[in-house]
């Protein structure tokens, strides 16, 4: 009888065993995530091998690439353009998070649970749905030397030795457009935080309060530290952004004046696509690529391993 | 779910409805949205049914175009840039030898043969003309009057009406960097004005860019900045949104602006009436040297590995003949190419005389004329220079570095 039915527990753990299914249903998983896995191949990981191996080659678009080893990178590097775009690339990827992720979440801190506070939080928002071009092209206008508003403004108040060419004067030119991409990426930032926010638990921020912990204790012991995945977040897009700005900078100043305000992916654009230099621009992609992952590697890294420790 | 189902059933016909019933023998792609309606004019009357096709942005039209040249589904026709901006294509064998086509037009004397010379390689010729224009100084003809001044005939008397309208508190000319390109503008109209064969040397290598000649053009130039003979480098164009110095010529705060014939449509947007714009020349430094001006062409290529090529010749010699030309200047107020052709406005129709019965030679813009890369990078070594004029020997220097690096990759 035991036999019998260790047998049948065997002949059933047998039965439902993956490997002695049929292949075509074991297929089946695999068919769900084909489309997937075609798509991200197709239009992901095809592209960025091929971009890698032109970032080894000389190549103008029309006539057949030729191998050239490691001189796009040795080229590279010994170029000032080359070094000045990092430069700027450096500077826009901090100032895309202090600026707008700061001030992101101070303005979710300051008027979360406030009445009245939709229109603020609309108004702020506001800029986010519309396109970096659009927002290059409203800040022009912002900053044009001759009838621009800030230089109005600073006519009309009695400040007129403080009017500048702020779209002309390097480095002045990227802290007027990281003003520019402030004022867009801001809202963004905000709704992320007031999002985390809403979701606290209240135990915890109730017990800090019976406890008489003041407000500005609470938010830098208590709020800030559970609201660290969203901060996370923020800062990785913040990073990866800054690092790959390119719309707003090429609609306001085109990288100029004397190449003075581009980054990498403005130097990378002129070299494809008004140099027709595609090995040397592949080697610049190459190079904007590494550094982003490497830096949401070891970010991300890093911030699991505060993670594990808590 | 039945909601979704007709949804979509709407969207397939509704895409089903905006396909073109019938695809056209050629198809001509261009990046000037603006020129759409002027071309659909011109091409109606084709002799094999043609479709522009508009492409909003220049880079990206560039780079669908090249793509497919190699392909039998490139364009039949395609617009693009002259001289050196055309030379890799013509080197790797993608565009049509239009040479015969030209022979017919020009063994009836219709067509000037050095027009062909910014399209000719190795003495044959790869384009037709799509825009020619020429570069010149237009005037407020208010300012000038209001101020006593003629149209200049000599450089003395056009220093002098600097120096008047300067003292009247009028800016004399516009200059910008705003946008990049506009940098070469006064570049390129000194070193013509001062010894048309040094530019021309100087744009194919054969002059170097320290050369105490080329210093003595930065000279000129500095010495005009510093006179105050220009408005502040950062005045906007209206490469970009904002127009100031459209603005402040149609006020009267501006009374010169120097620049390709087709900015007079922009002109009359910022408020002028044409009757209130006048145009002319740059005359040359020195009394004695001969009338020269600088134009800018922008031919039709056809590329030679199309399914449409034969059909796409047939359309080219339509572009070229004068129903075609009238019907394309009526619309665009271009100076007419085709001799047979009238120009649409008295300003460009004297322009155009004055330039064909007073002998001028005509000289390749600074943009075609010199390899890409020296000419992209040059506006921004120069642009450099009009924002810290201070910094011409320094920029001397790197535009020499610059050019040397290049032409030793040419060869």
């Amino acid at each position: 009888m035991s036999g019998t039915a260790s047998a049948a527990l065997a002949g059933g753990a047998a039965a439902t065993t993956p490997t002695a299914r049929p292949f075509s249903q074991r297929m089946v998983p695999y068919l769900y995530v084909l489309p997937a896995v075609a798509f991200v191949g197709l239009f992901l990981l095809y592209p960025m091998v091929v971009t890698l191996w032109q970032s080894f080659t000389s190549f103008d678009g029309i006539t057949d690439p030729v191998f050239n080893g490691l001189d796009n990178y040795v080229e590279l590097f010994a170029d000032p353009n080359f070094l000045l775009s990092l430069r700027n690339t450096l500077i826009w990827t901090v100032a895309s998070v202090i600026f707008p992720v700061t001030l992101g979440l101070v303005f979710a801190l300051a008027i979360n649970g406030i009445r009245g506070s939709g229109f603020f939080k609309t108004s702020v928002y506001l800029p986010a749905t519309i396109s970096a071009a659009a927002v290059g092209i409203l800040f022009t206008f912002v900053f044009d030397p001759g009838n621009g508003v800030i230089n109005a403004f600073l006519e009309a108040v009695g400040l007129g030795a403080l009017k500048q060419r702020w779209l002309f004067e390097s480095p002045l030119n990227t802290f007027a457009m990281i003003g520019a991409y402030t004022w867009q990426q801001t809202g963004l930032n905000m709704m992320l935080f007031l999002v985390g926010l809403q979701g606290l638990p209240t135990e915890p921020l109730e017990a800090a309060k019976l406890d008489g912990c003041s407000p500005w204790r609470l938010t830098r012991q208590i709020v800030i530290p559970m609201l660290a995945p969203y901060i996370v977040i923020a800062t990785l897009l913040a990073v990866v952004n800054g690092f790959k700005v390119f719309d707003l900078i090429w609609v306001m100043t085109q990288g100029g004046p004397s190449r003075s305000s581009e980054t990498l992916a403005v130097t990378m654009y002129r070299e494809a696509f008004i140099l027709f230099r595609l090995g040397y621009s592949a080697a610049i992609a190459v190079i904007i690529s590494i550094a982003a992952i490497a830096f949401s590697y070891f970010y991300m890294r890093s911030v699991v391993r505060q993670e594990t420790q808590i | 779910m039945q909601m979704i189902r007709k949804l979509g059933l709407a969207a397939a016909l509704a895409g089903g409805l905006t396909a073109p019933a019938l695809a056209a023998d050629v198809d001509l792609y261009h990046d000037k949205a603006n020129w759409q309606d002027a071309y659909t004019k011109v091409l109606g009357e084709a002799p094999a049914s043609t479709e522009a096709v508009p492409y909003a942005d220049t880079s990206s039209y560039q780079a669908a175009v090249r793509a497919s040249l190699r392909t039998s589904s490139a364009p039949g026709i395609f617009t693009w840039w002259s001289g050196y901006r055309m030379k890799d294509l013509v080197d790797a064998g993608l565009v049509a030898d239009v040479s015969d086509l030209w022979k017919k037009y020009t063994d009836a004397g219709l067509y000037s043969p050095s027009l062909a010379s910014a399209y000719t390689f190795d003495g044959k010729i790869y384009g037709i003309p799509n825009l020619v224009a020429y570069w010149a100084v237009f005037y407020n003809k208010k300012v000038f009057a209001d101020n006593g001044i003629e149209p200049p005939k000599t450089w003395e008397e056009l220093t002098a009406a600097a120096e008047k309208l300067k003292a009247a508190g009028i800016t004399p000319f516009g200059a910008t960097v705003e946008g990049r390109w506009p940098a070469f503008i006064w570049f390129q109209e000194f070193l013509v004005r001062q010894d048309p064969d040094l530019y021309n040397r100087l744009m194919n290598g054969e002059a170097k860019y320290t050369d105490p000649e080329v210093e003595q053009v930065f000279k000129t130039w500095k010495d005009w900045i510093d006179k105050g003979y220009f408005t502040d480098p950062s005045i906007s164009f209206g490469t970009a949104g904002t127009n100031a110095m459209a603005s402040e010529f149609a006020k009267g705060d501006l009374a010169m602006i120097l620049v390709g014939t087709w900015y007079a449509a922009t002109l009359q947007e910022a408020g002028m009436s044409p009757d209130d714009i006048g145009i002319f020349i740059m005359p040359n430094q020195k009394a004695d040297m001969g009338p020269a001006v600088i134009f800018e062409t922008g031919p039709l290529l056809l590329a030679a590995n199309s399914g449409q090529a034969e059909d796409a010749m047939k359309v080219a010699d339509y572009w070229m003949s004068a129903p075609a030309q009238q019907t394309w200047v009526d619309a665009q107020d271009f100076p007419p190419v085709n001799k047979d052709v009238k120009a649409k406005s008295e300003l460009i129709a004297n322009l155009v005389t004055e330039i064909n019965d007073g002998g001028y030679t005509q000289i390749n813009r600074f943009w075609e004329a010199t390899p890409t890369p020296i000419a992209e990078a040059a506006v921004d070594e120069l642009g450099g220079f009009m924002l810290q004029p201070d910094t011409y020997p320094q920029v001397m220097e790197n535009l020499q570095a610059l050019a040397e690096k290049t032409w030793a990759a040419q060869k």
